[in-house]
């Protein structure tokens, strides 16, 4: 089984509010699934219908080869998420939380495997602490853990970096990398912060409004040969006038204001700026970008374009 | 003329002569219960009112001359009607200046009995009048009728065994009138358990029942003051 | 795995501080009623009884006993406990919505009718332990402090008096019905809780329920007293009370009036009471676990 998530045509609507349309993607077993979009995408709500929070309107989603509507318990006995907030039980302790969610999993869990897992995720010496004390990191990293404590084969991880400083992030990004590299996980993990998500997903998924945008691994939707140039210039008009006599025209993909995007293979950018150069046309900035959030942008952001 | 006369006269001596006897005949009864100078009982007392629903209650009951009269439930609740004690026959009795009148005579379950009415002559008394029904055969009385200026009227019937030497009876039965009860519904937040009510406003009978069964008498042997408070 | 969920929300339970406010309260407020009684006690006996005292010894001593305590402690408070049941109850599903708990829960292999069984039971289990907690306080305390003796109970048309051997049998069943009466609450709370997202909603909601219907039990007019009242639970709830009532022989023979010991009045009012709680405890958990199973977890 190559796909360990299939959803086709899964729909949510709440009362006129379509919060998910017409969706559909497959995660790849073993894959770190990047599931991006901005904050009213959809992607929480799609999540919760993977988790039988929410009963999707539409569609149908297949998790391990059955039907999630049929066999909800033998799937969620295989999965392990944190949706959203890591909003455990403020009134118990590490230790505490970690062992109920390991008893609501319906699994027998040793005192030292426990130990181990608050140990990997760096709470170890907090076992016996209330999660009011947390700070946001520890209680992420001890939704974590309860959310691994069943030892599931898929774990979804809903927006796990935010609100993190950056030491917090990056513990999380090494354990979402941890995760697949070491233990051969799939995971699934929402967010907004793209960059975060360029660093570890292995595919992706962009949906907005509700609606798939694009779907696939990320060499091929990044295209790591290309790249695209942003230049600032102090005249756009004159300088686009000038480039439209050449054959860069075909380059130029859009204007924002005095800067210009351009989007060509790697090894042309020293040949663009002997054009621009060579056309005397006043360059303030010229900076080629290659990131997920230019790509993210493109794709979900309107823009003026000439 | 005469013969009115001598009839009246002789209806007067017979008169004379009856209440003679009634005099005798009270004084006697009160010698023989004068012979009690304290005693001690065990009683099982059966409560008959409309509104009180108590189980048979074991009693202490205690007398002491001249009119101490004290019952006691010492391990339980009960409701001992006032009148039993202030009307008890020692208090009839121990009264000192009553007029008797005779009042004619019945049968009793079969015992003939003399009717007294016994009248105080002094207005300290609580008691107005007090109807006796005494045996004259065993000088016991059976049964009275007393009405009280405080509480009404109350009828005492007494039935004797071992111990009606001392004119103490083994079971006495007491009927008087009992006042209303009710309770406001917001203060009781009764459980409507479908019984009937027994709203004592709209019954017919309003008569109080009492009858105390006496057992195990301890007669003259002493008894303390205290147990009186 | 429904013993494994109970045991877990029975630990939450024990786990939270609200928990023990109950408890805390109950303490108080039997302490309160106690030291009252103690104090006044003979003046609020003399009170029920005050029209009566021209014609029988009214035995005030006696009557003040702990048996009288408790039972005037259940009184009162059985009709105010159902907050502290709604405390605790109310905040089942709701509180986990609030605290955002609720969707770590939902997404575990666990059927969400499970969790409203297992919540409601766990809520039932605390329900006992609080009229445990009465009956050491209220009633064993009472009996300590007070004395034992004959219970009397005055009721609206007439006085009781029972056996002081005579009663045991009769609190064992009354805190029984109690639990019954009381858990209706609990599931008229769970039911609320699970419309809300909050916990103060349900519980507040769950609290008016029961003061509205309270309310409406004490207006005796016939508009509702032969309509509405019938069927309230809150008139059910005091089916407790009946376990109190003796029957009495007939008025006419040898024992005549004369309480029977060991006998309850009407025992088919009391089972037709619990019927109608049952009845209730039905409603609101199917209205609960219906509304469950098709709820979007959204907090």
């Amino acid at each position: 089984m190559s796909d360990i998530i299939q959803v086709k045509n899964l729909s949510k609507s709440f009362k006129d509010v379509h919060a998910v349309q017409d969706l559909s993607f497959k995660v790849p077993t073993g894959s770190i699934y990047g599931f991006l979009g901005q904050n009213g995408a959809g992607k929480s709500t799609t999540i919760r219908m993977l988790m039988t929070l929410i009963k999707p309107t539409n569609g149908d989603i297949t998790i391990f080869g059955q039907d999630l509507r049929k066999n909800p318990n033998d799937i969620l006995r295989n999965i392990g998420a944190v949706i959203e907030r890591p909003d455990l039980y403020k009134y118990l302790t590490a230790y505490e939380n970690v062992a109920l969610f390991a008893k609501l999993s319906r699994i027998k869990v040793e005192r030292k495997s426990i130990m181990d897992l608050l140990d990997r995720v760096g709470l170890a010496s907090w076992e016996n602490s209330s999660m009011q004390i947390f700070s946001q990191g520890m209680r992420q990293r001890l939704g974590i853990a309860t959310a691994l404590v069943h030892n599931p084969e898929l774990i979804i991880l809903d927006e796990p970096v935010n609100g993190l400083d950056p030491q917090g992030i990056a513990d999380i990004r090494n354990l979402i990398l941890h995760l697949k590299n070491d233990m051969g996980k799939t995971l699934v993990v929402s967010s907004h912060l793209l960059s975060e998500m360029e660093m570890i997903a292995t595919d992706l998924l962009i949906i907005n409004k509700g609606k798939k945008v694009i779907e696939g691994s990320i060499n091929t939707l990044l295209k790591p040969e290309m790249a695209q140039i942003e230049l600032i210039v102090d005249h756009a008009d004159e300088a686009l006038a000038k480039i439209s006599t050449t054959a860069w025209q075909q380059s130029f993909k859009k204007r924002i204001g005095n800067t210009l995007i351009f989007e060509m293979n790697k090894n042309q950018i020293s040949d663009f700026n002997v054009m621009l150069v060579h056309h005397n046309i006043h360059v303030l900035s010229l900076r080629p970008k290659h990131s997920l959030e230019d790509y993210f942008l493109e794709q979900t952001t309107e823009t003026v374009s000439q | 003329m005469k013969i009115l006369v001598v009839a009246i006269l002789l209806l007067n001596l017979n008169l004379v002569n009856a209440q003679t006897d009634v005099e005798e005949l009270v004084k006697k009864v009160k010698a023989k219960y004068e012979k009690v100078i304290d005693y001690e009982a065990s009683g099982k007392m059966k409560t008959n009112v409309l509104f009180i629903k108590v189980p048979i209650a074991n009693v202490k009951i205690y007398y002491k001359k001249p009119n101490k009269l004290k019952i006691k439930n010492e391990n339980g609740v009960s409701f001992i009607p006032k009148g039993t004690i202030n009307v008890n026959m020692n208090n009839v009795l121990s009264m000192k200046n009553y007029q008797v009148i005779e009042a004619g005579s019945e049968v009793i379950d079969g015992t003939p009995v003399t009717i007294v009415k016994i009248l105080p002559e002094e207005d300290t008394e609580d008691v107005v009048l007090s109807k006796l029904y005494i045996d004259t055969k065993n000088l016991l009385v059976l049964k009275s009728i007393t009405t009280t200026k405080e509480n009404g009227t109350y009828e005492i019937s007494m039935q004797y065994g071992e111990h009606s030497d001392y004119g103490l009876p083994k079971k006495v039965k007491f009927s008087f009138n009992a006042k209303g009860y009710k309770l406001p519904k917001g203060i009781t937040f009764d459980y409507d358990n479908g019984a009937a009510k027994s709203d004592f406003d709209k019954a017919e009978n309003k008569k109080g029942k009492v009858e105390i069964t006496y057992s195990a008498y301890s007669i003259n042997k002493g008894v303390k003051d205290e147990v009186f408070k | 795995m429904f013993f494994t969920l109970l045991k877990i929300e029975l630990f939450k339970i024990s786990k939270r501080p609200r928990t023990y406010i109950a408890f805390g309260a109950l303490a108080v407020l039997i302490f309160l009623i106690q030291l009252a009684l103690k104090a006044n006690g003979d003046e609020f006996v003399g009170l029920l009884l005050s029209a009566q005292e021209d014609t029988f010894e009214i035995p005030r001593k006696e009557m003040l006993n702990g048996y009288f305590v408790c039972f005037f402690v259940l009184n009162m408070l059985l009709i105010h406990i159902p907050l502290l049941v709604a405390l605790i109850a109310g905040d089942q599903i709701s509180g986990e919505a609030g605290m955002g708990t609720l969707r770590f829960m939902i997404g575990k292999p666990i059927s969400r009718t499970q969790i409203i069984l297992a919540k409601y039971c766990a809520s039932v289990i605390y329900i006992v332990l609080m009229l445990f907690w009465m009956a050491i306080l209220g009633l064993f305390l009472s009996n300590i402090l007070f004395g034992t003796s004959d219970l009397f109970i005055g009721r609206q048309f007439d006085v009781i008096v029972l056996e002081a051997s005579d009663i045991m049998w009769r609190y064992l069943l009354a805190f029984l019905f109690a639990t019954l009466g009381l858990s209706v609450i609990a599931a008229l709370a769970i039911m609320f809780s699970v419309f809300s997202d909050n916990s103060i909603g349900p519980i507040v909601t769950a609290t008016t329920v029961v003061i509205v219907c309270t309310i409406i039990q004490q207006l005796t007019v016939p508009l509702f007293e032969n309509t509405i009242t019938p069927w309230l639970f809150t008139t059910h709830m005091l089916g407790w009370k009946g376990f109190f009532y003796p029957e009495t022989y007939q008025m006419v023979g040898e024992n005549s009036g004369a309480v029977i010991k060991g006998s309850i009045e009407n025992i088919s009012a009391i089972y037709k009471s619990s019927a109608i709680l049952f009845g209730y405890i039905l409603l609101f958990l199917g209205i609960a676990i219906w509304q469950f199973r098709k709820k979007d977890i959204l907090t």
